[in-house]
């Protein structure tokens, strides 16, 4: 499984941060999410999954890499 | 579809459940479909309340928030004329939108925040200190959930703390939807007025601050025109202290008429449940209660309801966070409910709050600290809480108590 931080979606919310500050940072300049972790373990899915669900912006995706939204 | 008529929006709330949405919005969610309402200005619009629909709403891009194009539901005449014109990341769509944000969101992150709380906590500490020492009764919007903000907010942007109460005034004229607009313009000339004379200041003096930042890095190489850098600092002065201040008072008062809730809250000390706690507190009040106004750019489906471009629509967030397919027995307040952090408080999607991470900050510091130096803090049973119905931002004009 990857996590994919969509930047174009990004606000800056933080919300990912927040459940998982282990896999994911705020950029210092922007304000935009960095995914630290990109392949999660098995014991860092489920909080992958809810940062994928609490983003307002719908940026985060945890996906096989087969799986993975298009643009 | 029949539009119904809505001159007075929204709804006036229920006198004996005044911390829950109006009852009419209430019963329009029980509906399957979206619903359509003419408003004040005869612009008719979408009204959507279920909690699916409008996060997917807040995240659609055919939905503009910018207030120029035809069909636009505007809150009032005075947001018409004033607010409403600003150019700004509020009323903004991508690409723009999200640049102004860009420039924001660095002074606004989860690390800066963390940065402020001690600053936070010594203020709460002093403020109710001098509750305690000046007696035993008091009023928390004047002793507590006005100042937190103010000084934060202040601090933030590098305006002077001195000058808090002539902004306050100032910002809920601009707010109000009951005031004429002129008096509304009048408020927004002052601030702006008020602004500009400080960035100038600012730009000759920088400071450690958003406003210095602004001047430096944005309005001196001609990035920004300083009218939309001026309108930008007094719509984030306006937004940081009126919402927060009134979620301090309306979550102080749902507390006290919970009082399980407030024994759970302090008997507290884990910041992971005070952060639940006040994740709660957003849902169960959802004070930004006059809908995120939108216009279609081109047709999209809500909720099975075909909208077409060029129609308003009306995304009632805090009719949302009551939705009971998503938040189980929803009128309780249960500050331990899991999906709490579900709500749609400060909105969703792009135009998602800037400062929510400041506003919680603020409120986990106050709940972590009043109710544990406050134990016998308790409604005055002689003068009633008076609320601020009229306002895009519910809230209390003053909470009188005891203790």
């Amino acid at each position: 499984m990857q996590i994919l931080g969509d930047l174009n979606r990004c606000i800056g919310a933080g919300q990912c941060v927040m459940l998982a500050p282990d896999l994911f940072t705020q950029d210092e300049e922007t304000g935009l999410v960095v995914v630290m972790v990109p392949s999660p373990t098995a014991a860092q899915l489920a909080a992958a999954q809810a940062a994928e669900t609490a983003c307002p912006a719908l940026a985060i995706q945890v996906k096989d890499i087969g799986e993975a939204r298009a643009g | 579809m029949e539009a119904i008529e809505l001159s007075v929006f929204p709804p006036l709330r229920s006198p004996q459940d005044p911390l829950a949405p109006p009852p009419f919005l209430r019963a329009m969610a029980q509906q399957e479909k979206p619903q359509r309402v003419r408003q004040w200005d005869g612009v008719e619009a979408w009204v959507v309340t279920r909690h699916e629909d409008a996060k997917l709403a807040l995240n659609d891009k055919r939905l503009s928030a910018d207030p120029r194009k035809p069909g636009y539901p505007e809150k009032s005449e005075a947001y018409k004329q004033v607010l409403g014109q600003d150019r700004n990341l509020r009323t903004m769509d991508d690409p723009e939108h999200s640049e102004q944000k860009r420039m924001l969101a660095r002074d606004f992150t989860v690390r800066r925040v963390q940065e402020m709380r001690p600053a936070i906590q010594a203020k709460v500490d002093s403020l109710i200190d001098a509750m305690l020492e000046k007696g035993d009764q008091g009023d928390i919007v004047q002793d507590l959930s006005l100042p937190v903000p103010t000084l934060v907010i202040c601090e933030l942007l590098g305006v002077p703390y001195a000058d808090r109460d002539w902004y306050a005034e100032k910002s809920q004229v601009c707010i109000s939807s009951i005031v004429p607009p002129e008096e509304a313009a009048a408020a927004a000339k002052e601030m702006y007025a008020y602004m500009e004379r400080l960035i100038e200041a600012k730009d000759r003096a920088p400071e450690n601050d958003l406003l210095s930042r602004l001047a430096v890095d944005q309005l001196r190489p001609g990035i920004i025109a300083a009218k939309d850098v001026i309108e930008l600092s007094r719509f984030i002065l306006i937004a940081g202290h009126e919402t927060t201040a009134n979620m301090i008072g309306m979550s102080v008062l749902a507390l006290l008429q919970n009082p399980d809730q407030r024994e759970l809250v302090t008997n507290s000390s884990d910041p992971k449940f005070m952060a639940n706690a006040v994740e709660e507190m957003l849902r169960y009040l959802s004070i930004v209660h006059s809908g995120r106004r939108r216009v279609a750019v081109a047709d999209l489906v809500i909720g099975g309801q075909l909208i077409s471009a060029g129609e308003g629509v009306i995304i009632m967030n805090n009719v949302a966070d009551r939705d009971e397919s998503v938040f189980a027995d929803p009128d309780r307040l249960d500050v331990t409910r899991a999906n709490a952090r579900a709500h749609l408080a400060f909105g969703g999607g792009a135009h998602r709050c800037l400062g929510s991470f400041l506003s919680q900050a603020e409120l986990e510091i106050v709940h972590n600290t009043l109710w544990k130096r406050m134990p016998t803090l308790r409604l005055d049973p002689e003068r009633a809480p008076r609320f601020y119905e009229e306002s895009a931002v519910y809230g209390l004009k003053s909470l009188p108590v005891r203790w």
